[in-house]
């Protein structure tokens, strides 16, 4: 007994020492945190290893989890950052960061290209590869509702999905709007959305499934949510809605890359944010299933995923739609109970 | 100081500095905002009503998390201890197999159940909401009830029940003499369960259910000031200290009394004759319905072809990783554990440092997960934070109790006076240790580094928190996974670490087995 006491022991020390050594620092590492999922980062994360021989340490977050997870981590580790990198999968939490004083400017070589609007101009974050909001709608409802305003239509009546807006890029969406169009047009559409009978669900998958199943008309959806459900062959179209004169036009959710200030290996971390931002990056990750689209003019898309050339985005300042967040968390909550 | 007693008092004073000094960190971060002391961290969280209604609203559903558990864990806790049922010992390892695993694992399951389209998917709604919380988190929790209170029935006092059957009928004695018997480990296990509900993370996350837990660091995150969320994780702590205090108050003097036991022995209070079948049935179905019905869809929805290989390929290193975490924490519970036991037992530690690890199992694995990160992330401390020791050392803070209970119970069944005849032979302590309890112990310290090895591989909280990077262990992967993860896979990771749980649970039935043999 006590022999095999002796050797768990020796094992377990062994296990203990292998682990600690294995995950503490080298020169030819970089360590990234990531909210955008896992199952799209990961990839090009190994990508990034192969072609550059440094390990990347990840810490991932999840769609679920993103409010309390790495972002959280980040900003409790200021005084003394563990992270070289932080991919973010919407600018406004690149943008809080910034306004935390954890980004390191850096201008990338690889940001060239990319629109000066998904650009901080203090190079504290770089925007690239998005997922836009989009309608996913059923085949056979004609005419296809191009608008956001066709939720207010009587004949959606009960019809239509909108993930709960308290959470993720709803409630990003949410407070491009208040910004854009002012608290009375934004609050007019919700509450309009509310009086007809819009059925709150609990994710943008969900919303889309609903679509999907027949059991409403179109709903509000991620551009990747669209085309994994046209991928897996339901009748099922994807609009980009507000394109016409006088409409907010789409709103884009671009990933978006911060060197985080004070980080353990600087170097390597600017080498991590230059692939982040490169075109063979954002050409992965239109050809994954997350079908996101390059922020670089001219990358090579899949023909479900739209080129930002042929889109008209809509006008989003960064800082004002990070604070708005906030703001209107009050009334998002009272509209979703 | 006699090595007796200054062992036992070390060990818990080395506990007690991984388990409390983070909290004390916390503490002192969330009084000091700004790096002034003052209490504008409190005040800013506690002015705003929302607050108030969303720490109201946690407590309802942790309140009634326990009041299903309750009221579902009684009469099966009866049915399993005190009835002639066959297959008692498969019903029991049946109903605690969901406490095994973390409990977000049967939240996916349900979620797998009810999907759009389906007959079943009206119910999704209500699944991805409070009342979905409630189920969830009712019977992932439920064995925690049936554990503490079939283990008390299994030890009542016959003789009290054989004199209440003379003059009245068995239902009667069970109402009259049995139940108010147990009430008060029943009353401490529906306590444990309101804990654990309200420091539960993972399931409201997924759910998307706010939580105060969850929903004070989110509402924080954006303005981050580390002492507003850690004075929100305050009331966290004072309502999970206040439950405990009402633990002790209730007359439950030894933690002791809580140690488990052979549960489906001894005599039968009821004796089910030709009912049997109905019972065993309506036991089956329950079980069915509570938490087979979801590892069900996860077992068949995993079996695609190429599921399992792409399960591994993505989370195998993660399997690998959590398995010695969980060995390496489960070995310094058990370590440390039995050293408190001991002390405790030998009364070199005074009662209260009993109920402390109790405590902090209770603790929500976030709120310790953020103490761990105010203590410890420090330039000079990188060599712990950055790597797997700031997990274990959670572990550690986490579950000793699991450790110290487990080897209380097998302390107590050896004699002391072996130790004292010892004593008085003039043998060192240690030479005592090491040659009269450890080796009659020894399966009972088995059984408590599997029980601490189970809770250490299914934690979720804390590992969510504190993994380094590069290092994340099978519940922190699977959850990340589930954001847009291929359902198929994700399942199959589920079904990879039931079927862990299900290895180690044998092998736990087994040592207790041959423990009471």
């Amino acid at each position: 007994m006590r022999r095999w006491m002796q050797a768990l022991a020796g094992i377990i020390l062994t296990v203990l020492l292998t682990l600690t050594l294995g995950c503490r620092g080298g020169s030819r590492e970089v360590v990234v945190y990531v909210s955008e999922d896992q199952v799209f980062s990961e990839p090009i994360l190994k990508d990034f290893e192969k072609v550059t021989g440094i390990t990347v340490r990840a810490v991932f977050d999840t769609e679920e989890a993103k409010s309390t997870g790495v972002m959280n981590r980040l900003l409790a580790e200021k005084e003394a950052p563990q992270a070289d990198v932080y991919w973010a999968n919407e600018l406004v939490r690149a943008e809080v960061l910034k306004q935390k004083g954890l980004a390191q400017p850096y201008d990338s070589p690889s940001a060239e290209g990319i629109p000066q609007e998904f650009r901080d101009p203090d190079h504290g974050w770089t925007g690239f590869s998005a997922r836009a909001r989009v309608l996913i709608v059923q085949e056979s409802i004609e005419p296809h509702p191009s608008s956001v305003q066709a939720y207010l239509d009587p004949a959606f009546k009960g019809k239509t999905a909108v993930a709960n807006p308290l959470f993720g890029t709803t409630t990003a969406y949410a407070a491009a709007l208040f910004v854009l169009w002012g608290e009375d047009r934004a609050k007019a559409l919700f509450d309009g959305m509310k009086a007809n009978g819009v059925r709150v669900t609990a994710s943008n998958g969900d919303s889309a499934d609903l679509v999907a199943s027949g059991e409403c008309s179109f709903a509000l959806v991620d551009s990747d949510d669209a085309v994994s459900r046209e991928k897996q062959g339901k009748t099922v179209v994807m609009v980009v809605p507000d394109q016409g004169e006088g409409q907010p036009g789409v709103f884009l959710v671009p990933n978006a890359a911060v060197l985080i200030k004070g980080g353990p290996h600087a170097e390597n971390g600017k080498k991590l944010v230059d692939y982040l931002l490169s075109k063979e990056t954002e050409r992965k990750l239109a050809f994954a299933d997350c079908a996101q689209i390059p922020l670089h003019a001219g990358v090579e898309t899949p023909p479900q995923v739209p080129r930002i050339e042929r889109l008209r985005p809509m006008k989003v300042d960064v800082p004002r739609v990070a604070a708005e967040l906030q703001a209107i968390q009050p009334y998002l909550k009272a509209w979703a109970q | 100081m006699k090595t007796r007693t200054a062992i036992p008092r070390g060990a818990f004073a080395l506990w007690a500095a991984v388990a409390v000094m983070p909290l004390l960190a916390m503490l002192w971060k969330s009084l000091t905002p700004g790096g002034k002391l003052g209490l504008g961290a409190y005040s800013t969280i506690f002015s705003e009503p929302r607050a108030w209604t969303l720490l109201g609203g946690t407590i309802l559903l942790a309140a009634l998390t326990a009041l299903i558990s309750g009221l579902l864990g009684l009469p099966l806790s009866v049915l399993l201890a005190r009835t002639d049922l066959p297959g008692r010992g498969i019903l029991l390892a049946a109903f605690v197999l969901p406490l095994l695993m973390p409990p977000v694992i049967l939240a996916y399951g349900w979620s797998e159940l009810v999907v759009y389209g389906t007959v079943l998917g009206v119910a999704r709604p209500i699944l991805f909401g409070p009342a979905g919380f409630v189920l969830v988190m009712g019977m992932a929790l439920m064995p925690v009830v049936v554990l503490f209170t079939a283990t008390a029935l299994s030890k009542t006092e016959r003789r009290l029940e054989e004199a209440g059957l003379l003059c009245a009928g068995r239902w009667k004695v069970l109402r009259g003499i049995t139940l108010p018997l147990v009430l008060r480990p029943y009353g401490a296990s529906l306590l444990l369960v309101f804990c654990l509900a309200i420091g539960e993370a993972g399931v409201p996350i997924f759910l998307r259910v706010p939580v105060f837990s969850v929903e004070s660091m989110t509402q924080f995150a954006a303005f981050y000031d580390f002492g507003a969320a850690a004075a929100a994780a305050l009331p966290l702590l004072i309502i999970t200290g206040a439950a405990f205090a009402g633990l002790a108050a209730s007359g439950i003097r030894e933690v002791g009394a809580l140690k488990p036991a052979s549960l489906t022995g001894g005599e039968p209070l009821f004796r089910m004759g030709s009912s049997r079948s109905w019972f065993l049935g309506g036991l089956w179905g329950l079980w069915l319905v509570t938490a087979g019905l979801p590892m069900g869809a996860l077992l068949v929805q995993s079996l695609e072809p190429s599921a399992y290989k792409e399960a591994l390929a993505l989370a195998g290193g993660s399997y690998l990783r959590s398995l010695a975490y969980a060995a390496m924490g489960a070995t310094l519970v058990l370590v440390l554990g039995f050293l408190v036991a001991h002390g405790l037992a030998w009364r070199s530690l005074p009662r209260w440092s009993g109920w402390l690890p109790l405590l902090l199992f209770a603790l929500p694995g976030p709120v310790l997960g953020v103490g761990l990160i105010a203590l410890w992330n420090r330039p000079s401390t990188s060599w712990v934070y950055g790597t797997p020791a700031i997990l274990v050392l959670g572990l550690l803070a986490q579950y000793l109790v699991l450790g110290m209970w487990v080897s209380q119970a097998s302390l107590a069944q050896v004699p002391r006076s072996l130790e004292e005849a010892a004593a008085v032979s003039g043998i060192r302590w240690g030479v005592r240790l090491r040659g009269i309890s450890l080796p009659l112990v020894r399966r009972g310290l088995l059984a408590a580094w599997l029980v601490a090895f189970l809770f250490c591989m299914r934690d979720t909280g804390l590992a969510m928190v504190v993994y380094p990077p590069g290092g994340d262990p099978l519940p922190a992967r699977l959850f990340t996974l589930m954001a847009n993860g291929r359902p198929a896979v994700i399942s199959a990771i589920c079904v990879l670490v039931l079927a862990l749980s299900l290895i180690f649970l044998a092998a736990l039935a087994m040592t207790l087995k041959g423990r009471h043999s």
